[in-house]
């Protein structure tokens, strides 16, 4: 019951600082959504580039060749045959013609050169998508037919990926955490000011008796308030920035399925972007508060 | 209940303000502390509300050595005593009200007592009708009613006013110094720096005479 009355009491306190050093709190908050909004976009290129990573590792999809003079009932044949496996989906069977159009549509040049050929030089296909690749071997499957020329899957591309972007993300991490301690550094500081321009009132409320966490808290408050409020600000205009991004040119990237799919984050990062930030308000003000001495 | 042994206060400066005073001030006793400006009242004050340690000697209040007490302690041997400050120490931003609740706050006072109680020692320094103005609203004497009010608003165990009437009218401090002789009854040992004279003559009490930090004792 005395806590909460406390806790009530910090709050009204800590709100009215807050409302009270509106400049310098503004200050804060701004460079708080600079940097939550940075951590948001950040955070949403990771996120998709580990699900497209995620996706392709574990629902590969194969690109079979079959050899030229295979005829359109031998490739229908083996694509009805394959969809019967256990643990292969979406197998579909692509004629010449939808491959040519699709790699015109890539490539605008191949199209041109097309026009000059005689016929159209490029195989059957079937793309197929592992749904659990534990299951099945695909490869060894498809040996057996003497109709299958090549088999391409992304394992080979996987790997390099893979590296690339825990390089990336290695990187990611490190601006993250400058930000971070950039951020942490601006509470810290905004805080000490504010306590400076109150350092009367801390010093008067010390000689009738205040507790030093009566003196404190509400400025832990205040810097829970910027943080949140910086965190909240911050994710909205880092999501607004990547729908912007995604609407307006991302579109544009059909040929690239990574880019034209990105999507923006799930709540559940949100939430934690938002607790970093309800951190970072935490932290910086409880230390600068931590300073204040007794009188 | 106030007790000084041997005590001198020589400032940072080399300023001497109390020179091997020795006193002592039992309980629920009521005291003036007079003498010339600069005589060291307000240091006298000061250290026994651990505002100030003595430079020599100890300041036993309340059964607290002050130099002893550790520094987390301080908030709640200060909470015993309700000080009248001379230069009031208002919060600024903080209305008259606010400012009577802030205390209520600190000394833990449930929040459905905080209203009536701040009411209560408005009303008993006469200024319930400004609780809603801020203190440079008020006047030097009003200010110092405030003040009166919250040192008061816990029935301290002690109360130390320092030089309380300083800006009221002689009505007015009449007043005052019955609403302290009433505290007073009720158990509260109350000491009172101040020179005026006048008011020390009709209230014939124990006074504290000091005079360049040398204490003497007048007993009428
Ligand atoms: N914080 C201080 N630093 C240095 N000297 C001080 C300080 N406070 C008071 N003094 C000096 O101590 C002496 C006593 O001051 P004070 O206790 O305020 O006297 P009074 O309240 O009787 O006017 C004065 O000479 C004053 O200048
Ligand atoms: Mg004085």
């Amino acid at each position: 019951m005395k806590l909460f009355i406390d806790f009530g009491f910090y709050i009204r306190e800590g709100w009215a600082n807050f409302t009270r050093s509106r400049m310098l709190s503004l200050f804060s908050i701004l460079i708080i959504s600079i940097s939550i909004a940075i951590i948001t976009l950040f955070s949403t290129v990771f996120f998709n580039v580990d699900n497209y990573l995620r996706e392709m590792e574990n629902n590969p999809v194969y690109s079979i060749f079959l050899t030229p003079d295979t005829s359109a009932k031998e490739g229908k044949d083996l694509a009805l045959y394959l969809e019967t496996l256990k643990g292969i989906s979406d197998v579909k069977l692509v004629m010449p013609d939808e491959s040519m159009k699709k790699l015109a549509r890539r490539f605008p040049l191949a199209g041109e050169i097309q026009k000059t050929l005689e016929g159209n030089p490029l195989p059957i296909s079937i793309r197929l998508r592992i749904a659990t690749p534990s299951v099945i071997k695909v490869r060894q499957v498809l040996k057996q037919y003497s109709i299958v020329e090549s088999i391409y899957s992304p394992h080979f591309f996987l790997s390099q990926l893979k590296s690339l972007s825990s390089a990336v993300s290695f990187f990611i991490a490190l601006i993250a955490a400058i930000l971070v301690l950039a951020s942490v550094f601006t509470i810290y500081n905004v805080i000490r000011i504010t306590i400076l321009a109150r350092q009367n009132d801390i010093a008067i409320m010390q000689l009738v008796g205040a507790d030093m966490k009566f003196i404190r808290a509400p400025f832990t408050v205040e810097g829970t308030l910027q943080g949140l409020s910086g965190g909240i600000l911050g994710a909205l205009f880092g999501s607004g920035l990547i729908y912007i991004i995604r609407t307006h040119y991302l579109v544009h990237f059909q040929y690239l399925p990574f880019l034209s799919r990105i999507t923006s984050l799930p709540p559940s990062y949100f939430v934690g972007i938002i607790l970093l930030s309800v951190a970072m308000g935490i932290f910086g003000s409880t230390m600068a508060a931590s300073r204040i001495d007794y009188v | 209940m106030i007790h000084f042994f041997h005590v001198s206060k020589v400032y940072e400066k080399g300023n001497r303000a109390l020179h091997e005073v020795n006193v002592s001030i039992g309980k629920g006793e009521f005291v003036f502390l007079t003498g010339p400006s600069g005589a060291g009242k307000t240091t006298f004050l000061k250290l026994i509300f651990r505002e100030e340690l003595p430079s020599y000697g100890r300041v036993v209040a309340n059964n607290q050595n002050t130099i002893a007490l550790g520094k987390r302690r301080i908030p709640d041997f200060r909470k015993k005593i309700g000080v009248v400050f001379q230069d009031f120490k208002l919060l600024e931003n903080r209305t008259v009200f606010e400012n009577i609740v802030f205390i209520l706050n600190v000394l833990g006072y449930p929040a459905s007592f905080l209203r009536d109680r701040a009411f209560y020692v408005l009303k008993l320094v006469g200024l319930q009708h400004r609780y809603d103005d801020y203190p440079r609203q008020l006047s030097g004497g009003e200010q110092q009613r405030i003040a009166i009010a919250r040192a008061l608003v816990n029935e301290p165990l002690i109360l130390l006013a320092d030089e309380p009437t300083g800006n009221l009218d002689p009505d007015l401090s009449l007043e005052i110094m019955a609403l302290f002789e009433k505290i007073n009854s009720r158990g509260t040992t109350v000491l009172i720096a101040t020179h005026d004279r006048e008011m020390i003559k009709q209230m014939r009490k124990r006074t504290l005479y000091l005079d360049h930090g040398h204490l003497q004792e007048h007993r009428k």
